[in-house]
C-alpha cells in the first residue's frame, strides 16, 4: 500500500456483463417463457403482483413485483428484478439483486449485487460479487469455507442497516 | 473484521471475498455532506458570549451523527480500518468526534490506512477508493456531492486520531500523504 508508483487512476472498461455471475446464464430480468415456468424450472412473480406473506418453494424464482414477508428458496435461485421490491428477509442458494431489497439477505452459495439495486439489510454469503459501478453501504459477512453452511442472519443482526446506492 | 469508511466498490469486495471476514462499509461521505449547525446565541450589547459552549454543543452534534454511522454490534473490534481520504473532509471538531466514537471498536493490534491532504488542491478531492490487491489501491472520481476539504499538517491530524498513531508515511506524487496507522 505504500508503493510510490502505484497510485494510478483506473479507467473502467470492463462491461457489466463480464462481471455477471453464473446465475446470469439462467436468469435475466426479462420474463421467462411460459414453457420454462411450466416445466418447473422457474417461476416469475410479475410486476403488478403484490404478495404479503411467506414465499417458499422448490424452484427458481424471479420477482418483478412487490413482496412483504419472507422469501425462502434454500436450494434454488432467486432473482429480484429491476422492478422488484422486496421488503423481507430472503434466503436462497444463489441470489441476484437488480431491484430493491429491504431486509437481510442470506445466499447459501452466492450473492450478486448489480449497480441498479437498492439494498437495506445485511448480507451473509460465502461468495459475494458487487457489480462494477455499484456502491454499497452496509455489512457483508463472507465465509468461503461455509458454502451451503448454516450461517443465519439471526446470529448476525446488527443495528447498522445496509444501504446500497448506485 | 474490516471497516471501510467509504462505500463498497467491487474491487474491495472481490479482494476480501476469498477469505473469512466481515466487511463494514459505513458510507461516511453521506454523513459529511450537511454538517450539523449550532446557531450562534443572540448577542446583546455588553453581554459576554462563551463560544466554548457552542463548540462543545457542535462536538456533541458530530458525536451523535457518528454514533449513527458507526452503529456496530456490541463487541465489534476491527482488525483493519480503511479511512482513505476521509480525514480531509472533516474539520477539527468532526475529526475529533469521529475518532472518539470509533475508539471502542478498535483494539491493540488494529491497523489503519489514510491519506492526508497537506495543502489546498482540488485535484485530490472527491475520489473513490478501493483495494485492488495487497499492494495496490484503486482510485477514481467519486460520486459524492462536492465536499469542503480541510488541508492540515500531519501532526495536527495525528493529534486528533484517538487511539491511533502514525507508524509510517509516504508523500505521494499527487501531494497526498499516505499514512499507515497502528493503535497506541
Amino acid at each position: 500500500m505504500f508503493d510510490r508508483n502505484k497510485d494510478k487512476q483506473q479507467d473502467k472498461t470492463e462491461t457489466s456483463a463480464s462481471a455477471a455471475p453464473a446465475v446470469e446464464s439462467s436468469y435475466s430480468s426479462a420474463p421467462k417463457p411460459a414453457a420454462a415456468a411450466s416445466a418447473g424450472r422457474s417461476a416469475t412473480l410479475g410486476a403488478t403482483i403484490k404478495v404479503k406473506g411467506d414465499i417458499s418453494g422448490d424452484e427458481n424464482l424471479l420477482i418483478e413485483g412487490q413482496v412483504e414477508g419472507t422469501v425462502n428458496l434454500a436450494s434454488h435461485e432467486l432473482t429480484i428484478g429491476k422492478s422488484g421490491k422486496v421488503h423481507a428477509d430472503v434466503t436462497a442458494k444463489v441470489i441476484r439483486i437488480d431491484g430493491e431489497v429491504h431486509g437481510d439477505i442470506t445466499g447459501k452459495e452466492k450473492v450478486f449485487v448489480s449497480s441498479t439495486s437498492n439494498i437495506k439489510g445485511n448480507i451473509i454469503t460465502p461468495k459475494m460479487t458487487l457489480e462494477e459501478g455499484a456502491r454499497f453501504k452496509g455489512t457483508i459477512d463472507i465465509d468461503p469455507s461455509h458454502a451451503n453452511g448454516g450461517a443465519s442472519v439471526s446470529s448476525f443482526k446488527s443495528g447498522n442497516p445496509t444501504d446500497k446506492t448506485s | 473484521m474490516v471497516l471501510d469508511v467509504g462505500f463498497g466498490v467491487h474491487e474491495t469486495v472481490a479482494h476480501f471475498g476469498n477469505r473469512r471476514c466481515k466487511l463494514h462499509f459505513c458510507g461516511l461521505p453521506d454523513a459529511l455532506t450537511a454538517p450539523p449547525v449550532i446557531p450562534a446565541p443572540v448577542q446583546k450589547t455588553g453581554q459576554f458570549v462563551d463560544e466554548s459552549v457552542r463548540q462543545e454543543n457542535l462536538l456533541e452534534a458530530w458525536r451523535d451523527r457518528f454514533r449513527h454511522v458507526l452503529n456496530f454490534p456490541e463487541g465489534t473490534q476491527f482488525d483493519l480500518c480503511l479511512f482513505w481520504d476521509s480525514f480531509n473532509y472533516m474539520d477539527d471538531l468532526a475529526l475529533k468526534a469521529f475518532f472518539e466514537v470509533l475508539y471502542p471498536f478498535i483494539r491493540k493490534e488494529t491497523l489503519g490506512h489514510g491519506l492526508i491532504q497537506l495543502k489546498e488542491d482540488r485535484q485530490v478531492t472527491n475520489r473513490e477508493y478501493g483495494v485492488q490487491s495487497q499492494d495496490q489501491l484503486v482510485m477514481r472520481p467519486g460520486h459524492h456531492a462536492e465536499r469542503t476539504s480541510h488541508p492540515r499538517p500531519q501532526a495536527r491530524v495525528a493529534a486528533m486520531l484517538k487511539g491511533f498513531a502514525v507508524s509510517h508515511g509516504v508523500l505521494r506524487r499527487d501531494g497526498l500523504l499516505e499514512v499507515s496507522l497502528k493503535t497506541e
